[in-house]
């Protein structure tokens, strides 16, 4: 599989993790990578940073410790594919 | 359900008082320190008797087959689990993941305010009726910001006769 290939698989998963984990009423395709996940974009609210922290950790086994580093992994599906891989590569 | 969480020992934290306060005893080891298992998460058993006196189930008389007339109501159970969520999350420990430390409720607990704000996949499994000494197990499953996602267990005798996922909202 190639670089790109991985890439767009591992967005896919966590929009499908945002979708079933936060029971939204959409398709994970109509989630865009570079759209907020909070606020005026997604429009996600505290109890849903935490359900999607608990399922990246289920999912990814990646855990964010605290708000100031998940303030910025959960700005998009592309930080959060960013963060998942640069915990991935150092195996924390 | 109201509380503060950050209290150290193994004392209940919450300001609650009789007839709302539900949980008696918070078990602890021989070192005095809650008793804490570790299962992915903190575990902490608490203790409370169904009060025959308390008239949480007045009106409710009554014990034909089925019916819930004279047992505790869900509501009630599920109060009593999150006094026993408040409880996980106040008390001091090592080992829990740090799940309860990052609620706020441990080390860096600042006796805040603690609320439920959130109940979701509350089962009841058996009825409970005045004079069952139960046993809450809480287990923190994950503690982020401000919020915490305890998954509570009511024992009694060991046959599980109700369970909740509790949202707490600290502050």
């Amino acid at each position: 599989m190639t670089e790109a290939a991985s890439e767009t698989e591992l967005k896919q998963t966590i929009k499908r993790l945002i979708v079933e984990r936060l029971k939204l009423e959409m398709e994970p395709s109509e989630i865009s990578d570079t759209d907020p996940l909070f606020g005026e974009g997604l429009g996600l609210d505290s109890i849903d940073a935490l359900e999607l922290v608990l399922g990246l950790e289920q999912e990814f086994g990646v855990k964010i410790e605290d708000e100031e580093v998940g303030a910025e992994a959960l700005s998009s599906v592309d930080t959060l594919a960013a963060f998942v891989r640069e915990k991935a590569a150092t195996g924390t | 359900m109201t509380g503060a969480a950050g209290a150290p020992g193994s004392s209940f934290p919450g300001p609650h008082r009789y007839p709302f306060r539900f949980v008696d005893r918070v078990a602890t080891d021989r070192d005095d320190r809650p008793l804490v298992e570790i299962s992915g998460g903190a575990v902490l058993p608490g203790w409370t008797r169904a009060g025959a006196n308390d008239g949480h189930a007045e009106g409710r008389t009554g014990s034909a087959p089925g019916s819930l007339l004279g047992t505790y109501p869900l509501t009630l159970l599920v109060e009593i689990m999150a006094q026993g969520a408040l409880a996980a999350l106040a008390a001091p420990g090592e080992d829990d993941g740090g799940e309860a430390a990052a609620a706020g409720g441990r080390d860096g607990g600042n006796g805040g305010p603690v609320h439920l704000a959130g109940i979701d996949g509350a089962v009841l499994h058996s009825r409970v009726v005045p004079g069952d000494r139960l046993r809450v197990e809480t287990r923190v499953e994950k503690a982020y910001g401000r919020l915490a996602k305890v998954a509570c267990r009511l024992d009694r005798n060991g046959e599980t006769v109700a369970e909740a996922g509790l949202l707490l909202a600290m502050g």
